[in-house]
């Protein structure tokens, strides 16, 4: 009976002291799908005694709403302003009603101009990465502008932004002009080499684009790449899924999907120079010749000068953005320094000191293979 | 005298002996002095044959045959022996071969000293004749009373499979498994317990194939019980199992003699108490309480799928509501997004806490199961559709429980129905109601902690020394024993019967080529 006491005791003191502590209930969470981050502007209104850096904006749905249960706005957006990303959301927490929860975060905005500030940048990742809720799998996007505006945007499809945007993200698989970065990638990139791309989102009234991509050097945004640029960057990273490519020939315009590319990067020492060598291989499907041109896309020696032709632009566009890569923003975007301490660790020790100013003279190598092998239906 | 033999022998006598006597007047006043005075307890005195030889016939009313009695015993005694020709003076001296080679036609008849077991025989529906100046009394078998028939089981209905069921009366059941094992070795033990109601019980098992510790386990627990009265196999069970503070059941209960037959086959024993249609099997495993008979009765492919499915509707009448709870209330990181932001929103407005919301339904189902079985099968099925759907449906559309609730509380009640024993379904389903109450304080690190606590009862509890988790976890497992597991392997792989069970003769399935199989060379 003692005994029994006893277990019935501990028991219950196991449940009812532990127990609850961090319990809420599903619908009193504000799902946060978006989060904006943008740098405070100083004006007038500001009382001296507030050190006001972030202004945080927070969208969530209405889950009412998605079940088809509720009326009102598909979506509540909170701005608050706040000296640290923390401060602010604990504030916002006491105007919502609701715990803010952030496992289901699916992409975070920056603005532009707090990617520039190094502080601040440096700030918002190291909360990031610190966060227990936020996983890797979500995507940081900076924004031309302000964040704030982004989140405002009332898009005509999707209800919850964060969902729009995934689902915006996962369009990666169809063009590569979309940089594919995700946190995991970015933080990664940023810890080994200090530099990363992040994928570029501009906004215009009712609805917004993701294209392109930001360039991150020494924790800051230092510049843009355009969307031809971010579709070659992703060439090199070997990231492509799936791409488009017109070629001429006879001066009919062949419209090809590129397609299964992968992409094999070896950084080695060659006559005391370092050389950045691309072995791109690729398959491609015709997806517009010429209507009532029989033959000729059904013939090895004709499909193979196609697949030729595209190799060799493929080609040239990868060492132009190289190039440029090199020149504008001296940033080791393709980690060729990181692939070089790993396979090539003698080498790497000669040049890791000074390797910011070795790779804008790097060279560049590039092979491309790429056969055509469905020519489509005809007839 | 062999291992069974001295099992089941005879120890004691239970009661004092009374010896009959000489005197015809002197027997029949005791006998009446012990059970007389029941209006059921038929006393016919007469005389046999031109002698007039003083004779008593003792029955009991609705426990005899009355037809046999006076057909084969009064009729042939009153007046065909009169036919007999026999010399006069013999009569007085043999007249018991005389009568019972003779006279009585019934098919079993034998003699006895002791008027305590011929009350015992009356009261079970023998009839007992005393002679004037003879002393031994007559036993003629002439049991038969109303009874059941033969029908389908209530439970555990199969859609390929043998129909009949037991019944109430033990000698129609050993009957049912005796004709489907015509082996010389199957042995039919019989033993009274019950010090008031003396309830016929029959172990039965298959000498070559029983394990002899498990045999020797029930022979002593049975022996073991003296208890007043014994009106259902429940009892037994209960007196006689392992672990008494166990939620799970240790003794198969089952009402298919082909079940019976087939867990003999397999070397364990079966135990039959009078009275009623449930058979004992012992010992039992957590496996045996998920076969059921038409796994073999299938082809393969569909007995296993089946089997598969079992175990995990078990698991999840056990662990859905928990989850639910712990998801919804501490982790809705684990969903995926779009179903997150359902659930929360179909729970907008929603006055309970998810623990108390589930507990509510929860109880309202086994309320309804509840109400459904004790009321009679038209209105039953009434209950079933006032309750299920328009309660459901109308908790829901009051905004009291969220629909999402309605759907796990549906799917645990079909998944916990589809064990095939009852009450091995009952155990998981009362185990939910714990790991519920440990989701609502403690989320998923409750769910684990239940988990825990369960798996490790379930690791050290034996069905008459046989580990109840076996062959999963156990000192002798072996892998052929999987074949009867999770899934059921083809009928001509399964050439050993259950190791667990450690018997002498573990060939089921003599070798057999593929060749032979298909008529082939």
């Amino acid at each position: 009976m003692r005994k029994l006491k006893l277990l019935i005791i501990s028991v219950m003191s196991i449940v009812i002291i532990t127990g609850c502590w961090d319990k809420v209930e599903i619908d009193k969470r504000a799902f946060v799908a978006l989060i904006g981050i943008d740098k405070f502007e100083n004006n007038a209104d500001q009382k001296k005694d507030k050190k006001n850096r972030y202004t945080v904006t927070i969208a969530y749905p209405n889950t009412g709403v998605i079940a088809g249960k509720g009326q009102g706005e598909p979506k509540f957006i909170y701005t608050s302003t706040g000296e640290n990303f923390s401060d602010i959301i604990n504030g916002l927490n006491t105007r919502l009603g609701k715990t803010t929860f952030f496992r289901h975060t699916k992409a975070i905005i920056l603005g532009e101009k707090l990617a520039k500030d190094e502080k601040l940048f440096r700030e918002v990742l190291d909360v990031i990465e610190r966060s227990p809720e936020l996983g890797r799998k979500i995507h940081l996007i900076i924004a031309k502008g302000e964040a704030k505006e982004i989140l405002d945007t009332s898009t005509k499809d999707e209800t919850v932004l964060g969902l729009f945007i995934r689902e915006l993200m996962e369009q990666t698989r169809k063009t590569p002009r979309i940089a594919d970065a995700d946190l995991g990638y970015i933080l990664r990139s940023l810890h080994e080499s200090h530099t990363a791309i992040t994928p570029k989102i501009v906004s215009s009234k009712d609805e917004f684009k993701i294209a392109g991509a930001a360039v991150l050097k020494d924790f800051k945004m230092i510049g843009w790449l355009g969307e031809l640029e971010t579709k070659d960057l992703m060439f090199m990273q070997d990231k492509i899924k799936s791409s488009e490519m017109n070629v001429v020939k006879d001066d009919i315009i062949i419209a090809l999907r590129i397609t299964d590319v992968s992409t094999k990067m070896r950084v080695y020492e060659e006559e005391g120079e370092i050389v950045t060598h691309f072995d791109v291989d690729g398959e491609a499907n015709i997806q517009q010749h010429l209507f009532e041109v029989r033959d000729q896309p059904l013939d090895h020696e004709y499909l193979e000068k196609i697949g030729n032709l595209a190799a060799g632009n493929i080609k040239e566009e990868i060492k132009t953005t190289y190039k440029k890569i090199q020149d504008d923003y001296q940033a080791d975007l393709v980690q060729a320094g990181e692939s070089l301490r790993k396979h090539e660790p003698d080498t790497w020790d000669k040049v890791k000191e000074n390797w910011d100013e070795i790779f804008p003279t790097t060279k560049v190598k590039v092979d491309v293979k790429i056969k055509v092998r469905r020519a489509g239906v005809t007839k | 005298m062999n291992f069974f033999e001295e099992l089941f022998e005879n120890k004691e006598e239970p009661l004092k002996k009374i010896e009959v006597e000489k005197d015809y007047k002197k027997n029949l006043e005791i006998i009446k002095e012990y059970i007389g005075g029941s209006k059921d307890v038929i006393f016919r005195e007469f005389t046999i044959g031109n002698e007039k030889i003083k004779c008593g016939a003792i029955y009991t009313e609705g426990l005899a045959n009355q037809d046999l009695v006076s057909e084969h015993i009064l009729k042939n005694l009153m007046l065909l022996s009169r036919m007999a020709e026999i010399k006069t003076h013999t009569i007085k001296q043999k007249i018991y071969e005389l009568l019972k080679n003779m006279t009585i036609s019934a098919t079993d008849i034998s003699e006895i000293e002791d008027i305590n077991k011929a009350i015992d025989a009356i009261l079970s529906g023998d009839t007992v004749l005393i002679l004037e100046n003879h002393d031994k009394v007559l036993v003629v078998a002439s049991k038969g009373w109303p009874m059941r028939g033969v029908g389908e089981p209530s439970t555990e209905t199969v859609v390929r499979g043998p129909r009949d069921g037991f019944t109430e009366t033990m000698r129609v059941n050993t009957a049912l498994v005796r004709r489907r094992i015509r082996d010389p070795k199957f042995k039919v033990k019989q033993m009274q317990v019950g010090r008031r109601s003396k309830t016929d019980i029959a172990i039965m098992f298959i000498e070559e194939t029983v394990n002899k510790d498990v045999l020797e386990m029930v022979k002593e627990r049975l022996d073991k019980i003296d208890i007043d009265v014994i009106l259902e196999s429940g009892y037994i069970e209960q007196l006689i199992e392992d672990n008494w503070k166990s939620p799970f059941p240790q003794i198969q209960h089952t009402q298919r003699p082909d079940v019976v037959a087939a867990a003999i086959y397999e070397g364990r024993v079966a135990i039959v108490v009078d009275n009623t249609p449930f058979v004992l099997l012992a010992p039992s495993t957590a496996v045996t309480f998920l076969q059921s008979p038409e796994d073999y009765n299938e082809r393969f492919f569909i007995g296993s799928a089946i089997r598969i499915l079992r175990v995990i509707s078990i698991i999840m009448a056990l662990f859905m509501p928990g989850l639910y709870i712990a998801i919804t209330s501490y982790h809705p990181g684990m969903l995926p997004t779009d179903l997150a932001l359902y659930i929360a929103g179909s729970r907008m407005n929603v006055p309970f806490p998810a623990f108390i919301e589930a507990f509510i339904m929860e109880a309202a189902l086994e309320l309804l199961r509840e109400a459904g079985i004790r009321l009679p099968g038209a209105i039953g099925a009434t209950i079933g559709i006032v309750g299920g759907l328009v309660l459901g449906q109308a908790a829901v559309e009051a905004g009291i429980v969220s629909p999402l609730m309605v759907i796990i509380v549906a799917l645990t009640a079909i998944a916990g129905y589809s064990a095939p024993n009852y009450s091995f379904a009952i155990s998981f389903r009362l185990l939910r109601f714990m790991l519920m109450a440990l989701a609502g304080f403690l989320g998923l690190y409750g769910i684990i902690l239940g988990s825990i606590i369960i798996l490790t009862h379930l690791c050290t509890l034996k069905s008459f020394g046989v580990p109840y988790l076996s062959p999963i976890v156990a000192g002798e497992m072996t892998l052929k024993d999987f074949k009867d597991v999770f899934v059921r392997a083809p009928i001509h792989m399964m050439k050993t019967r259950p190791q667990f069970l450690h018997r002498s003769d573990s060939t089921r399935l003599k070798e057999m080529r593929r060749g032979d199989r298909h008529g082939e060379k």
